[in-house]
């Protein structure tokens, strides 16, 4: 265990949560242990309501669990109190999500460097171009995401997750709004940017095609990891999918 | 449907309430003015009617002088007609009545006077008519003696056998105190200080040698008192006396308080509407908001059937609820606000002898009324334009409000903007000083039309050194103070409003004030000045400047009053009256003919515009009326009217030496003797002042000074209510941004994701406010500073050429602009610190 600790970017131990109590308690998390190592992408697939969005959230630090730990790098984040937390997520981890992902008023360029001037620092100027360069938006800094096209605003979110090389990058259905063409062009930066500039991403999926661009795949039901599977195809993915119907 | 907008009224109250606030204080404001004026109506006429119910007639001159503010001054009466009443058959007791200015001075030295009450000197009636009960010692008879109200002698810590010191119109004087009354249980009515003398000596100390105020009558019950009336008439000259009946005198009275009482509520009632119309601005800008958020759901209703009226229908029926919580709570808080000045004033000694609140129906109704129907009024165009949401707008997710077009706006504004400007010039032209209203309404109109389209560069102009100094959240607040111009222009045009209005008054005073400091350095020649007239409205006599003539360290002092005197045609008008035989070397008058030192008591000095207008020149006769007669005056001289003497007459003390018109000096100046130092000076005139007890000894500078501080103190008040709408302006930032922080929940959640820090939230909102307000505030200013000037040039023929800008006072302005704004954040700040940053990503959130 102190091993996987060492070598992971992100991890969760033992993890559970649960929503409401008496009749209504819902087991959203029931146990869950699991390691992000570095440098690799990561999908997390299950049926809906199986708890995916819920370990995200918490690994993210965006909700805290009823029990168990989890850890961003070697920090663990149970001990941390809000303004650390909110530290910590400026600093060590980005967020891609399915809708709503770019402040309007702010234009593309501010929108990407967003966390680096909430927290006053200037960032690195090199690595801020390649990644402007990486998602090829050099021509479009200036523009509002009113006047871009959705998948160029999800371009614009993925640099922004990149800009301050954070320790790790959480993606929740970053493809679910895009249609299948523009999808495929942002999963190929994820991937880009997990090969090329040493990313570690987690991705929450229900898309086979999409899961298949990650190293592996993790499957979640009702709140536990029941299987996972490396270098993923998405016929291989869609057949264990298939199972869960079972 | 009823069921539905009720539904959604219940679910969202606290807003509902928060909204309805923007009506709660300007209706407490209408209810309280009110309350506070039938409180008082009340009081007097009870008072009034108890008074003349112990007559049966009541005789008085019929000729009356316009004062200010169209209040009635009326005449006095030849004391001889009392003889003449007393023989009449029937009546079986008639006695004289005078009132006029007397002050007591104190044991301390000090005048006995309470803020805004008069110091009244007058005829202690006897018998069965009298109001007053002897509670201690006698009645006073004789040019000697006096008694005193006995709150008065408390306060001027006099007991029976004290020599006590009363300064009225024709000089000082010493009397023995020989009784102290009260009236039933009101110690003093009406607050006023009385002293109290018998008719004699009333009538030659008060009033003047010859004449009294009114004669008093009972009927020995024989006749009716209408029939008692009739024959006092028919024994006297109606040009000179005209008689009325115990209860016509009351009606007249009564009249009169109702009179002076409307102008405080037509004066009120104004600062309520505005206060009003501000507040109807607040709830309209959240009505258009809402009605903004809630397309998505109001396309869903009419996509499901639900007609335009019905959409328009729910809407109005919230603004109807926010009508009814805030007039209702706007009568509560009035109630409360009457009782509050009402105590505030027993506080200050002011005891209005009031016998609890009255609250009338009227004002239920008229409070309930204005409030429902301002709300109404308020959300009707947001609520139609609800109605017009297409049902397809529910598929789309965009909460827009729509721009509307630009060029409609500017044109608009264009050509309110240029009939406000006509209306403007057409009075400076000449035309009806109404207009000016008018092309100011138009002028506003102009600038809220232009709003959305001016909020986006002036916000980012203001913003730029926000975002210099905050760095991203300032950035932030300042992209979102323009991410919706129309917004922002409904948010800060009530502040605009409120701050144009104070703007504009603070500009005329200003004006005025560096008027005055000018026309009074130009006017007065002398090195030294007492001044009455700060502290009551009691004047110096002359008797007293003669004595200050004697004084070897005075060079030449002279007394200079006013005088409301009507013409031969019984219009009246303020003149100046002096002294010419010492006037010369104090007062500063440019003359186009004749001379201060040419005046005699049968002549008049006329201004130029005067003897423009009369067709009147030197040698002609000008006909004034005095106690009823005409007198002809000769025009000696004509002056350029300027300054402290604006007035178009200036006449000769001795002209209303007969008269029952009295002439003391509200101001006196001095010059000092040769070789006669500063120092000596003040020493011996000072003590001289000090023992007469009225008026302040004042240099050259310190009277220019105490005449521009009246300015500020009579527009403390006005400042007060205009500050008002700023609150409630501030309110409607308040809850504007609590929709804007509920409106933007979600980038809100997404910021916080990324890692803003609550406290940078907390930054953004309050930033974003202070920009609205600021904007507002600036506008404003720019509006009151064009509000100001047009206001004087609609004035200069009342003298006023100077514009002056208060540069102190602006910057207050702004800074108390952006200190609401960030009062008004602190809510929306601290909710929006409070947003939860799951619910805030959910997808469907
Ligand atoms: N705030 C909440 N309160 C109560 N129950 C919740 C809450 N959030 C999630 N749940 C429950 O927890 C369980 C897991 O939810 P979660 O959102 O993690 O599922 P998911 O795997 O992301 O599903 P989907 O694929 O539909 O997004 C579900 O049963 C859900 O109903
Ligand atoms: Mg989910």
């Amino acid at each position: 265990m102190t091993n996987t600790t060492l070598t992971t970017a992100a991890g969760a131990i033992d993890a559970v949560k649960i929503y409401g109590g008496g009749d209504n308690e819902v087991r959203a998390l029931d146990g869950v242990t699991v390691g992000f190592e570095q440098g690799r992408f990561t999908a997390i697939m299950g049926p809906s309501g199986s708890g995916k969005s819920t370990l995200m959230h918490c690994l993210a630090g965006l909700d805290s669990l009823t029990a168990g730990s989890v850890h961003i790098g070697s920090v663990e984040l149970s001990t941390l109190k809000d303004r650390e937390l909110t530290e910590l997520r400026r600093t060590a981890v980005g967020f891609i999500f399915q809708a709503y992902n770019l402040v309007p008023t702010l234009n593309a360029l501010e929108n990407i460097t967003l966390p680096l001037l909430l927290g006053g620092s200037k960032g690195d100027q090199e690595w801020i171009d390649q990644v402007i360069d990486t998602v090829g938006l050099r021509d479009r800094l200036k523009h509002r995401p009113s006047e871009l096209s959705g998948g160029q605003q999800q371009r614009v979110a993925v640099a922004r997750a990149l800009a301050n090389r954070p320790t790790i990058i959480f993606a929740d259905e970053p493809t679910g709004n895009l249609d299948s063409r523009t999808g495929v062009e942002i999963l190929d930066f994820m991937r880009r940017a997990v090969r090329e500039l040493g990313q570690t991403i987690v991705m929450v999926t229900h898309d086979p095609n999409a899961a298949s661009y990650a190293d592996r795949v993790i499957f979640l039901a009702d709140g536990r990891i029941v299987d996972e599977m490396s270098d993923p195809t998405a016929e291989r993915v869609l057949d264990r999918m298939k199972r869960f119907g079972d | 449907m009823l069921r539905l907008a009720l539904r959604s009224v219940l679910a969202r109250w606290p807003r509902l309430v928060l909204t309805a606030l923007a009506i709660v204080a300007s209706t407490a404001f209408l209810s309280g003015t009110f309350v506070f004026r039938d409180t008082i109506e009340r009081t007097f006429d009870a008072l009034f009617a108890d008074t003349y119910g112990r007559l049966d007639a009541y005789v008085q001159s019929p000729n009356t002088v316009e004062n200010f503010f169209g209040f009635e001054e009326r005449d006095r009466l030849p004391s001889s007609l009392l003889t003449e009443v007393q023989a009449v058959p029937g009546v079986i007791d008639a006695q004289v009545d005078v009132q006029g200015d007397a002050v007591v001075i104190g044991k301390d030295g000090e005048p006995i006077d309470r803020p805004t009450a008069p110091t009244l000197g007058a005829s202690l009636t006897t018998g069965e008519m009298s109001v007053w009960q002897l509670v201690d010692g006698r009645l006073p008879a004789g040019g000697e003696e006096m008694a005193l109200d006995s709150l008065t002698a408390a306060d001027g810590g006099y007991v029976l056998g004290d020599e006590v010191k009363v300064n009225g119109d024709s000089g000082s004087r010493t009397f023995t105190l020989v009784g102290i009354v009260e009236y039933d249980s009101i110690i003093s009515p009406g607050n006023a200080t009385w002293a109290l003398f018998d008719p004699v000596t009333a009538e030659e100390y008060i009033a003047k040698p010859g004449f009294v105020d009114a004669i008093l009558v009972r009927g020995d019950g024989t006749v009716s008192d209408e029939v008692l009336a009739q024959r006092v008439q028919a024994a006297l000259d109606p040009d000179v006396a005209e008689v009325l009946t115990s209860e016509e005198i009351t009606a007249q009275t009564e009249t009169d308080v109702e009179k002076s009482l409307s102008f405080l509520t037509v004066f009120l009632g104004i600062f309520s509407l505005i206060a009003l119309g501000v507040g109807m601005f607040v709830i309209y800008n959240v009505f258009s908001i809402t009605a903004a958020q809630r397309q998505r759901e109001n396309a869903l209703l009419r996509a499901l059937g639900a007609t335009r009226r019905q959409v328009s229908r729910s809407m109005l029926i919230e603004a109807l609820v926010i009508g009814i919580i805030g007039s209702s709570l706007g009568l509560v808080g009035g109630v409360a606000l009457a009782s509050g000045v009402k105590r505030l004033l027993d506080a200050l000694d002011y005891v209005i002898p009031a016998r609890g609140l009255v609250l009338t129906q009227r004002t239920v109704v008229v409070t309930l009324v204005a409030g429902v129907l301002a709300s109404l009024v308020a959300a009707l165009g947001p609520a139609i334009g609800a109605g017009r949401v297409p049902p397809v707008a529910a598929m789309n997710d965009a909460a827009l409000e729509r721009v509307g077009s630009v060029r409609g706006r500017v044109t608009a504004a264009t050509v309110s903007a240029l009939l406000g400007v006509g209306a403007i010039v057409a009075v400076m032209a000449g035309a009806d000083a109404l207009l000016l209203g008018l092309g100011v309404a138009l002028l506003f109109a102009a600038v809220l039309l232009l709003g959305p389209v001016l909020a986006r560069p002036i916000a980012r102009l203001l913003g730029a050194p926000v975002e210099a100094v905050r760095g991203l959240t300032g950035a932030m607040a300042r992209g979102n103070v323009q991410r919706n111009p129309r917004r922002t222009a409904r948010t800060a045009a009530p502040v605009l409003i409120g701050v144009a209005l104070v703007t504009g008054a603070s500009v005329f005073a200003a004006s005025i004030k560096s008027q005055i400091r000018e026309s009074v350095g130009d006017t007065f020649a002398g090195d030294y000045v007492i001044n009455s007239t700060n502290g009551g409205a009691v004047s110096i006599a002359q008797q007293f400047v003669d004595e200050l003539n004697e004084l070897p360290e005075v060079g030449v002092a002279s007394g200079h009053g006013f005088a409301r005197v009507a013409d031969g045609e019984g219009n009246a008008a303020l003149g100046t009256v002096v002294n010419p035989a010492t006037a010369g070397g104090l007062l500063n008058v440019e003359f186009i003919s004749g001379s201060l030192a040419g005046l005699t008591p049968e002549g008049v000095l006329i201004s130029e515009g005067f003897s423009d207008r009369e067709g009147l020149g030197l040698g002609d006769t000008f006909a004034v009326r005095l106690d009823g007669e005409r007198v002809g005056l000769v025009v000696q001289g004509v002056y350029r009217a300027k300054g402290i003497l604006r007035a178009a007459r200036i006449y000769h003390r001795d002209t209303f030496a007969g008269s029952s018109i009295a002439t003391p000096a509200g101001i006196v100046s001095l010059t000092r003797a040769p070789g006669v130092s500063d120092g000596e000076f003040r020493d011996v005139v000072g003590a001289a002042v000090d023992a007469y007890g009225i008026g302040e000894l004042q240099d050259k500078d310190q009277f220019i000074d105490s005449r521009a501080d009246i300015v500020d103190r009579s527009l403390a008040f006005i400042y007060g209510l205009l500050f008002l709408s700023i609150v409630i302006a501030t309110f409607g930032i308040v809850v504007t941004l609590l929709l804007a922080v509920y409106e933007r929940r979600r980038e809100t959640g997404l910021l916080r994701a990324v890692g803003m820090t609550r406290a940078q939230v907390r930054t953004t909102v309050r930033w974003e406010s202070v920009l609205t307000s600021v904007y507002g505030a600036v506008v404003g200013v720019a509006m009151g500073l064009v509000l100001g000037y047009v206001v004087l040039v609609a004035l200069r023929d009342e003298g006023l050429t100077k514009y002056s800008v208060p540069v102190g006072t602006i910057a207050w302005i702004i800074l108390l602009a952006c200190l609401a704004g960030v009062a008004a954040a602190v809510v929306p700040a601290w909710r929006a610190t409070r947003i939860d940053i799951l619910d805030a990503i959910a997808v469907d959130g």
